[in-house]
């Protein structure tokens, strides 16, 4: 079936009046033969007939309107109802005079105008920084919002966003206080080592934020003497030196595994605990130089032996300044040995962000009470400082009770 | 090697392609046998005969038009416009055939054609002898548009464009057609259109410029002190754009300024920065920047110096977006 | 000499066969041969109805802004049928016909007018030009391909059309006045269908022939009975032989008729009278170049009727090819701005597909 919809014929209609048919419902027609004479504005169209076939609707009588798009016949000349003839000029556009081309022609009124007033709305909130500054800020992490501008109308600039960067990484930087350091008689000034300098800055951080607690307590270690003693020597065929260390520091890993939060460090920035699924145990090693502790990662998957071994490495590395700074990071818990300096108790500092430290005491042999009866023992003593923000005492003594628990039965120690 | 003028070298690119491809006929008014009004195609009738190098009647559309008609029927036309003011009765021609007519075909026609003249002002001439009308050849799809800085340039990019299956407008920057001479080689080389040149390193601002004006802004960056390292690119070629370098040159010194005789509005200026903005936006420590013409008619001889930017205005623009 | 004879100064126009179809200078008679006879008239015919069925889509909303040709066969064949096949046609914009002999296909011009570019790609070795919508300039560009034709020496003749409206424009005396300066082998017919769009001829110049604007240019000038094909034959094979030889261009005027509208958008009924448009029917090319050919014994009305039918059928078909040929492809609306995209084209034809293809409209 043919649709044949009345179509702009551009000379500026969007309706015509239907003046004569030259063919009735029923008739043959071919195509090209004038179908209608439709009666417009400008002229008198004939409007030919597009295909062969049988008229079988007229859209419109003699006198009628028929408006553009409508249809003004249908003949079926033995197709398919045919949609849009396949041209894209079409469509309801209604052309006016032009000679090129099809301009649309529409009665729709649009809004009316006026002159109005400019607005010009200055935004206070803005920041004004080049997009170079803006993109550091973000590099930088720092909120631009939040630093003051030093340049011209306030604008921010780079050393501003550098500067605020620097207060944030150091945080609650802590002031030196200038104290004047009175000096009597002779002295000799020597320049602190870049070592030092570090070790000034996180002792000194360390105990400025964390409140610290320290327990104190001694365990009973003969059956570890004992197996130790067993043990060497199988040991030193493998060639490692079987230190009591080793068992010492499977009874951490053992302790942190069964007291997360002592695996932990406390963000306080955003109100929560971080709990470490790993365990890094930090060993603090007395070198030349001065302190460093290194971590022996993922000490929760190591044997007492494989701690040993690692142990010695790591010692060695660490007195040979041969330590790779990833052996210092993310340690989660550390130990620390009075004892290889001849002392018994102590008050470690905890290394910030952890937030417990354990620090053993040289064994020695004492006189103790058992069972109402006084005997010799082997002796380890044990200092376990904590966070008491985030650790309470209750918690810590139970932490120390697990571990000499395990250090005073080695069997615990290879059963848990 | 031969030590010659902007000129002379434009002289020798033509001798050399036409002495290299028969096809090649140069015309235009006064250009064949008095050898044009600044004799930059001197010789050339003698050399090639009156069919290949010849006078046109007053009519630029007739020289603009004639050049399509010819380039369809298997020459390569040269066609000269007088000067930069006498380009417009031909512009219809360059606009509405020249640059169209392999895309109205799909190919079937292409025209490898040259239009050249003579462009620019700062040489105290009469009205109409000192445009600027990149733009106005810059802005129109199809054609290529390029302006020599130095001898070397000229025969180079001459070269090209008459080798350029597409036409091509060649601008002579008439300002130093005679002032300084360079080496330039013996033999037929190629300068590629499309590419910029970066004729100083420098880090801390990229300042571009074209044509006469490349010498002008080395005469401002004796004028700065030490302390500012100026990156100078000569653009050369106005169209294609070499987006690229001047986008890496962004990238490294975060400045931009671009300096353009034209007149100020809708310069060449606006749409270098436009592509930086678009593509070098982050690299950004200042507003780009353009030192330019006034928005005025180029003043006769006595104004012209306020419109035509002396080296003193090119270097205050440099402190000013340095210091940002 | 045939320019000496008819002198447009001294009102003289060159007729051959009148608008009855019967001669009326038989001395002037050429002699063309029968093949060559009816091709000429079978192109005309085509032209015709390819010409009727093109508005008659355009009024059925299949076809865009159309510019018919009624009324204009025979100037445009006649010219086309003096040249040989090396010379070129460079047309206006109304030149149906005349495209058809020289060798651009019907689905070319179809397809041009329907709105893609691939219209005006011709077959190889068809030397004809796009139509040209730019006023006169075609002369311009006919003067440059008579010029390397010269100093090329390929013997090729460059014919250019225009219509009386274009003689009015710059272009047009730049052009008759380089290609003059040079001697080279350039015609110019001017169809002087009598209007340009509303405009009639006589406001276009005061000059009282348009052919006498040769006198100017220093070259011969000649108006013909633009209805008259084969005045307009002869005119232009003595006019291209002359400028063959070496002798410079040549004017032709051909006075003919503009039966329809200027194009489909356009209302003749606003400016001319339908007593005017009546006589120049009468004056039909058509009618009397078939009264020749039968009068010959070159052809007969059942031949007529038979080839009506055969070109009606070809004109359906290859409407009905281009109408399925869609849109144009959006490569191809980028591709042929240079022979090789610049980097940013290519850049923005990538971001355009990539919009697209993201689901952008």
């Amino acid at each position: 079936m043919y649709d044949f919809k009345f179509a702009d014929i551009g000379e500026g209609i969007h309706e015509g009046r239907i003046l004569k048919w030259n063919y009735k419902v029923g008739d043959e027609v071919k195509e090209g033969e004038t179908l209608v004479i439709v009666e417009t504005d400008k002229v008198n169209a004939e409007l030919p007939s597009p295909v062969d076939g049988i008229v079988v609707k007229l859209g419109a009588q003699v006198g009628e309107t028929i408006e553009v798009g409508q249809t003004i016949i249908l003949i079926d000349d033995g197709s398919e109802t045919e949609e849009e003839p396949k041209t894209e000029a079409l469509k309801e556009s209604k052309s006016a005079p032009g000679v090129i081309g099809e301009i649309e022609v529409s009665s729709e009124v649009m809004a009316s105008s006026t002159e109005s007033k400019p607005t010009t709305q200055e935004n206070e909130n803005k920041v004004l920084a080049t997009p170079v500054a803006r993109q550091l800020a973000k590099d930088l992490g720092v909120d631009i919002k939040g630093v003051n501008g030093s340049g011209e109308m306030g604008r921010v600039l780079k050393e501003d966003i550098y500067q605020a960067s620097e207060q944030k990484r150091t945080p609650q930087t802590f002031t030196v206080p200038k104290v004047s350091i009175s000096v009597q008689g002779e002295v000799e000034y020597v320049p602190l080592t870049s070592l030092r300098k570090t070790i000034v800055k996180s002792m000194t951080l360390s105990k400025q934020i964390i409140p610290h607690t320290v327990l104190m307590d001694e365990v009973i270690v003969d059956g570890l003497v004992e197996l130790r003693n067993k043990v060497k020597k199988q040991a030193a065929a493998e060639d490692i030196k079987l230190t009591y260390m080793a068992f010492i520091m499977k009874a951490v890993v053992l302790a942190l595994k069964k007291f997360p939060n002592f695996n932990a460090s406390f963000d306080q920035e955003n109100e929560r605990m971080i709990y470490k699924k790993y365990v890094n145990l930090g060993m603090a090693v007395d070198t030349p130089v001065g302190l460093i502790v290194p971590n022996l990662k993922d000490a929760d998957q190591k044997s007492i032996l494989e701690l040993a071994k690692e142990l010695k490495s790591v010692a060695d590395r660490a007195v040979d300044r041969t330590i790779q700074l990833k052996d210092l990071q993310n340690t989660t818990f550390t130990i620390t040995n009075f004892g290889a300096a001849d002392v018994a108790y102590g008050t470690p500092i905890i290394n910030h962000p952890e937030v417990g430290i354990l620090g053993i005491g040289k064994i020695a042999q004492k006189a103790i009470v058992e069972n109402g009866e006084i005997r010799v023992a082997y002796v380890m003593p044990l200092s376990l400082a904590v966070d008491h923000r985030v650790i309470d005492g209750a918690d810590a003594g139970r932490f120390l009770s697990y571990i000499k628990s395990l250090l005073s039965d080695p069997m615990m120690l290879l059963l848990s | 090697m031969a030590v010659i003028t902007l000129l002379e070298a434009i002289n020798q690119a033509l001798d050399q392609k036409m002495a290299d491809d028969s096809r090649i006929v140069v015309f235009g008014e006064d250009t064949g046998f008095e050898g044009g009004v600044f004799r930059v195609t001197a010789g050339l009738q003698k050399k090639y005969g009156v069919d290949r190098v010849f006078d046109t009647p007053i009519a630029e559309a007739a020289i603009t038009g004639g050049a399509v008609g010819m380039a369809i029927n298997g020459l390569i036309p040269i066609a000269e416009i007088q000067f930069d003011g006498f380009v417009f009765p031909g512009y219809t021609e360059i606009v509405t055939h020249m640059a169209r007519y392999r895309n109205r075909t799909r190919g079937g026609y292409s025209l490898p054609l040259v239009v050249r003249f003579p462009v620019g002002g700062g040489i105290r001439a009469l009205e109409h002898h000192s445009e600027s009308i990149e733009t106005l050849l810059g802005h129109i799809p199809g054609l290529k548009v390029v302006i020599p800085s130095t001898p070397y340039d000229a025969k180079g990019l001459l070269i090209s464009a008459i080798e350029d299956p597409d036409p091509v407008i060649f601008m002579e920057p008439k300002r130093i057609y005679r002032s300084g001479k360079q080496e330039v080689p013996e033999e037929m080389y190629r300068i590629p259109i499309g590419k910029a040149k970066v004729v100083k390193e420098g880090t801390d601002v990229t300042v571009v410029a074209w044509g006469a004006f490349v010498r002008e802004v080395e005469k401002a960056i004796k004028l700065l002190d030490d302390d500012i390292s100026v990156e100078l690119i000569d653009l050369r070629s106005i169209s294609p754009i070499d987006e690229q370098t001047l986008i890496n040159s962004v990238k490294k010194t975060g400045r931009f300024i671009v300096v353009q005789e034209a007149v100020k509005s809708y310069g060449p200026g606006a749409e270098l920065i436009a592509m930086i903005n678009e593509k070098a936006f982050l690299s950004l420590e200042a507003a780009p920047a353009r030192v330019t013409g006034f928005d005025i008619t180029v003043p006769l001889a006595k104004g012209e110096h306020y419109h035509f930017i002396q080296p003193e205005r090119i270097a205050a623009e440099i402190k000013k977006v340095t210091k940002f | 000499m045939l320019f000496n004879d008819y002198d447009p100064l001294k009102k003289k126009q060159l007729q051959i066969l009148d608008d009855k179809g019967v001669i009326v200078t038989p001395k002037l008679e050429p002699k063309i041969a029968k093949e060559e006879l009816i091709k000429m008239y079978k192109t005309m015919a085509l032209g015709r109805i390819a010409d009727i069925k093109a508005v008659q889509y355009q009024r059925q909303g299949r076809m865009l802004t159309y510019a018919p040709n009624r009324g204009q066969e025979a100037a445009q064949v006649g010219a086309m049928a003096a040249l040989e096949s090396q010379d070129w046609l460079v047309p206006a914009f109304r030149e149906l016909s005349a495209m058809l002999y020289k060798g651009v296909t019907l689905e070319q011009v179809f397809l041009y007018w329907y709105g893609n570019e691939w219209g005006n790609h011709f077959d190889e070795g068809v030397k004809v030009l796009p139509i040209d919508v730019i006023i006169g300039s075609q002369v311009n560009h006919a003067a440059g391909i008579a010029y390397a034709s010269k100093i090329l020496k390929k013997n090729e003749v460059a014919l250019a059309t225009i219509g009386d409206g274009g003689t009015s424009h710059g272009e047009f005396y730049e052009g008759m006045n380089f290609a003059a300066t040079y001697d080279a082998p350039m015609v110019v017919v001017i169809q002087n269908n009598q209007y340009a769009i509303s405009t009639p001829r006589s406001k276009a110049t005061k000059a009282e022939t348009l052919a006498q604007k040769a006198v100017a240019f220093g070259i011969p000038g000649i108006q013909v009975d633009g209805n008259d094909v084969l005045a307009v034959y002869v005119a232009t094979k003595a006019a291209v032989d002359y400028v063959r030889s070496g002798k410079g261009p040549v004017l032709i005027e051909a006075v003919t008729y503009r039966l329809g509208p200027h194009t489909t958008s356009d209302d003749p009924t606003i400016y001319r009278s339908d007593e005017e448009v009546a006589l120049w029917e009468s004056r039909d090319p058509m009618i009397r170049f078939k009264k020749y050919l039968i009068d010959k014994g070159l052809w007969t009305e059942k031949e007529d009727e038979a080839l009506n039918v055969e070109q009606l059928k070809f004109v359906g078909d290859t409407f009905k090819k281009v109408e399925t040929s869609g849109l144009s492809e959006l490569e191809d609306i980028f591709k042929y701005t240079y022979e090789k995209m610049t980097p940013q084209l290519e850049q923005q034809l990538a971001d355009y597909k990539k919009y697209i293809e993201e689901g952008g409209k």
